[in-house]
């Protein structure tokens, strides 16, 4: 039964050993794995990419204070990236299962059609989410478009759930109960709610109460801006970086209930014009 | 015997298109075969999540006894190097063609094709030709399917027919059951995939799926004297979703069957796609119904996995619902005024107090709807109904009832959302008064305040509303003028920069969802609705009783003889639309006076009549008219009597044309 940072370790191992170079996270708050430039730009234009690593997750609707069992304003997902898309990604997937304990032959293992868009980001795919014994566990898409672009290759993201994988394998029914780490004599165990409990409550009553939405709606107007300055400067890694700086405030807004679902659409459009501009810069100057 | 197998292995079909691509692919095969003149005994497409697959046995081709085809060339005024590349094609000479009907044939003695060579040539393009509703690429293939393909087999007999599909050659590879094996498998002949697929836990027949699936639950459902709630479009999907199915019983614990009903049945079929099992008395037993696909043994880890996570929905479920009813419907309808309902229109508190000024309007005083309609959206920012956004309307209800409010009014706040969809109920007395209210504040403050519906666009729904409130006020038969209805919605809106004229925008776009529901109800033409419309006062009852009766005359015999009097009026008219003035010195006969005075009175008959009415006019007329056509001759010699008779027809013509519009009707 695997420690939460032993799943972590495996599938890195596992992905390591079908040839993708293992990232490090993207120093940055992002909504998910997908947000990090090694997928956003990296899946647009020819060249072949194949790439595993962990990103940190933040989603400030979701704060709870650390009282609900499985939602979290940040937790982690561990993404992988295969471009062009290969034929047996489906076994290998069933395989890297296996190696963290949820036997493929054992568990009823389901993919379910759930088609992933991203309207911030002009980004869809096909696929599926993965269910295991009824409980989803991975996001499995084809990239078709991201940036409103055409993926030519298209690449295929998996995006598993640490979390929920790690409450499967270890049998527990609250995220702060899972064991983070291997208990040895002289080392102590350590669960998730000992690591980030207190990290959780403090946040969510940043997130739900305290952020300065005047600052929140002065940082978004000048990401967007200096977004569409560096992508004049053909500066796209930098540019998109904006982007993602867009992207979570627009969720920190969104959590203090700064946004109506009229202006909701006008935000998103906004961060997806940036988005397209800064990808449509990556795909010119890497002809 | 002659059998075809084809099967197209992919990554897994989503379960809601699977029918449709099954009936679509059966149907394009049988044609197919028909069009290639292959007799057959039988042909099956089968579906699985993995593949699809064309099984037809006993082909035979129909041998056209004479092997040589007529074909048709160009026409004989064709340019001369078309019938040389005509020439050149079919390898004859000028001297071998036959001229035909102004076209030039050539015999051609082509050999006749194969089954073999027949599947070969066409079977990639049936395959591709369908259009899934979404289809992606992947990797760097050009191949557009609805999934990635994995492997195309196709085998006639024992052979296999390598046709060309995409990037991929027909073979004779196979796969079993993902959970059985994951090797390549070699298939002989037909047979041994058909046990192939047997011993390796594939069925591919949904049918056989599915009545597997019925029967497993039913024995559970006896075993434990439980009834089965199947609804079959999520019996569908299921199906759609195993290769193997494999039905397992799950248990609920108990301290969650205080929920309501609706919140357990909704957390557990539209998430997690069990079945519920219920009791005698309708309530939901502690025991759920879920299909498997692994084969398995045992299968204990599989339910456990099941259980827990059907369990942490219903606690999720169990701590909203608790919050909410801590919270409290006085709390929540407080708040109502801080939640916007459109950032012209005010908050969802303003909304309520709208909804009980047209209640008012459609039944005044009515102490118990206005109760209602001042509760009926107290559950709109309930946690329960920000988790589950179908439950709107069913958590008010039990909120309701958790506060001591009257059973009445609490089944007014569930129904009021009624009809649905094309196939709901619709409400009756009060809960149709607050649901014609709810409605018609939506399509009427919304378009007060700039929304619109476009041809592509409804986001706000305003067409289903707008229908939605023609089907209560007629099911209900609630007499009102439309028009006053909607100028009261104008005066109670509070919005900024309103405008008076929007009270006829919106009574056009209701005249406009109105006559559509006319035409599909009865088929009338849409001028002839539009006449009924302009004729009647606003009152959808009465306008739609007007039309009923019409629909019911057009198709009497008596119309039939006032449209072949049309006939002949138009005829003898000619086209000349000569609308002058009729000379009364030169009208001598009685027939000929009677048809002025017709002609006359008709005029003097205003809008005040009925359509009925002066349909009935014409009936009477009849007799008359046909008198006249018998006994008076127009085309005389003396050409100013002529000319007298024909305007005569003429005008009657035109008066009945101006009554309703004849040709439309005719032109059906």
């Amino acid at each position: 039964m695997l420690s939460f940072q032993n799943i972590i370790f495996t599938l890195q191992k596992y992905w390591a050993e079908q040839g993708c170079c293992i990232l490090q996270p993207y120093d940055l708050e992002m909504g998910a794995g997908t947000f990090h430039s090694a997928t956003v730009l990296k899946c647009l234009g020819p060249k072949a990419w194949k790439v595993a690593y962990v990103q940190p997750s933040r989603r400030p609707t979701d704060s709870r204070y650390a009282q609900h069992p499985n939602r979290l304003q940040y937790y982690y997902q561990f993404q992988v990236i295969i471009k062009p898309s290969i034929d047996n990604i489906q076994d290998l997937y069933l395989e890297s299962l296996n190696t963290i304990g949820i036997n493929p032959h054992k568990q009823d293992i389901r993919f379910v059609e759930d088609d992933w868009a991203s309207p911030t980001l002009g980004a869809s795919g096909l696929g599926w989410e993965i269910w295991c014994n009824g409980m989803e566990v991975t996001q499995f898409t084809y990239m078709q478009q991201i940036g409103s672009i055409q993926c030519e290759p298209v690449s295929v993201e998996i995006t598993y759930g640490l979390e929920r994988l790690a409450l499967y394998i270890q049998n527990k029914n609250s995220v702060y109960d899972l064991i983070w780490n291997e208990k040895s004599a002289d080392t102590k165990e350590m669960t998730y709610g000992d690591i980030t409990s207190l990290f959780e409550k403090q946040f969510s009553h940043y997130n739900l109460e305290h952020a300065n939405t005047d600052l929140l709606l002065k940082d978004f107007i000048n990401a967007e801006s200096e977004s569409q300055r560096m992508t004049e400067l053909n500066l796209p890694y930098v540019a998109y970086e904006f982007c993602i700086k867009a992207s979570h405030i627009f969720n920190l807004l969104d959590a203090r209930n700064k946004i109506s679902t009229t202006e909701r659409e006008n935000y998103i459009s906004r961060i997806r014009a940036i988005t397209k501009a800064a990808c449509s810069n990556w795909i010119q100057i890497n002809k | 015997m002659n059998r075809l197998l084809i099967e197209i292995l992919c990554e897994e079909i989503p379960a809601r298109m699977q029918k449709t691509a099954q009936e679509y692919y059966l149907s394009k095969l049988k044609s197919f075969l028909d069009q290639k003149k292959i007799n057959y005994d039988e042909c099956n497409v089968f579906l699985t999540p993995r593949r699809i697959v064309f099984l037809v046995a006993n082909l035979n081709k129909i041998r056209n006894g004479n092997n040589s085809q007529k074909i048709k060339g160009p026409k004989i005024d064709c340019k001369s190097e078309h019938l040389k590349a005509f020439c050149k094609n079919y390898n004859i000479t000028p001297d071998d063609l036959l001229i035909e009907n102004n076209y030039y044939y050539c015999i051609s003695n082509q050999r006749e094709q194969t089954i073999e060579e027949v599947i070969f040539h066409s079977m990639a393009h049936i395959i591709l030709k369908y259009s899934w509703p979404k289809t992606m690429r992947w990797a760097d293939n050009t191949m557009h399917w609805v999934r990635p393909v994995k492997n195309i087999l196709c085998l006639f007999n024992d052979k296999i027919i390598p046709f060309e599909c995409g990037h991929f050659t027909a073979n004779n590879i196979t796969f079993a059951h993902r959970n059985i094996t994951d090797q390549a498998i070699l298939i002989q002949n037909i047979d041994q995939y058909i046990d192939t697929m047997h011993s390796g836990f594939v069925i591919i027949d949904q049918e056989i799926r599915r009545k597997k699936i019925l029967k497993e639950i039913e024995e559970y459902a006896q075993k434990l004297q439980l009834i089965p709630s199947i609804n079959s479009i999520l019996l569908d999907e299921v199906v759609g979703l195993v290769e193997y199915p494999t039905v397992l019983l799950g248990k609920i614990d108990s301290k969650f069957l205080s929920l309501p009903k609706e919140v357990i049945i909704t957390s557990m079929s539209v998430n997690q796609k069990y079945f519920p099992l219920l009791n005698s008395d309708n309530t939901i037993s502690n025991y759920f119904i879920f299909v498997t696909n692994i084969v398995l043994k045992d299968y204990n880890e599989v339910i456990q996995g099941n259980e827990r996570v059907l369990s942490a929905r219903l606690a999720d479920a169990m701590h909203l619902y608790k919050h909410d009813i801590n919270v409290g419907s006085k709390e929540r309808a407080l708040n109502l005024d801080k939640i916007i309902f459109h950032s012209k229109l005010g908050s969802v508190k303003d909304k309520c107090t709208r909804i009980e000024a047209i209640c008012n309007y459609l039944d005044k005083n009515n102490k118990t709807l206005l109760h209602a309609a001042f509760l009926c959206k107290n559950d709109i920012k309930s946690e329960m109904v920000k988790e589950f956004p179908s439950l709107q309307g069913v958590m008010g209800y039990y909120y309701a009832l958790e506060d001591d409010i009257d059973s009445e009014i609490a089944s007014l706040i569930l129904n009021h959302y009624q009809p649905n969809s094309a196939t709901d109920n619709i409400p009756k007395n009060n809960t149709a008064f607050l649901a014609l209210a709810d409605k018609i504040d939506n399509v009427c403050s919304l378009m007060i305040a700039g929304e619109f519906a476009s041809s592509s666009k409804d986001p706000y729904a305003l067409r289903r509303n707008a229908l939605g409130c023609i089907r209560i006020i007629l099911a209900n038969q609630i007499h009102f003028n439309i028009k006053e209805l909607i100028a009261c919605c104008f005066t109670i809106t509070k919005c900024e920069k309103k405008n008076v004229n929007i009270i006829e925008v919106i009574y056009n776009f209701f005249s406009e969802r109105f006559k559509h529901f006319l035409h599909k109800k009865y088929g009338l033409d849409y001028h002839i609705i539009h006449q009924i419309i302009s004729s009647s006062d606003a009152d959808i009852c009465n306008i739609d009783t007007n039309a009923s009766k019409i629909h019911n005359f057009i198709h009497s015999n008596q119309f039939e003889k006032i449209t072949s009097t049309y006939k002949r009026l138009v005829n003898i008219s000619g086209t000349s639309s000569n609308e002058g003035k009729i000379d009364t010195k030169l009208l001598h006969n009685k027939e000929e006076i009677k048809l002025y005075d017709i002609i006359n009175n008709s005029k003097l008959c205003n809008k005040d009549m009925t359509l009925i009415d002066k349909l009935s006019l014409l009936e009477n007329a009849i007799n008359d008219i046909d008198d006249f056509f018998k006994n008076i001759m127009i085309n005389v010699e003396d050409k100013s009597y002529a000319n007298n008779r024909l305007l005569l027809v003429q005008n009657l013509k035109n008066m009945f044309s101006k009554i309703i519009n004849f040709d439309a009707i005719i032109s059906k």
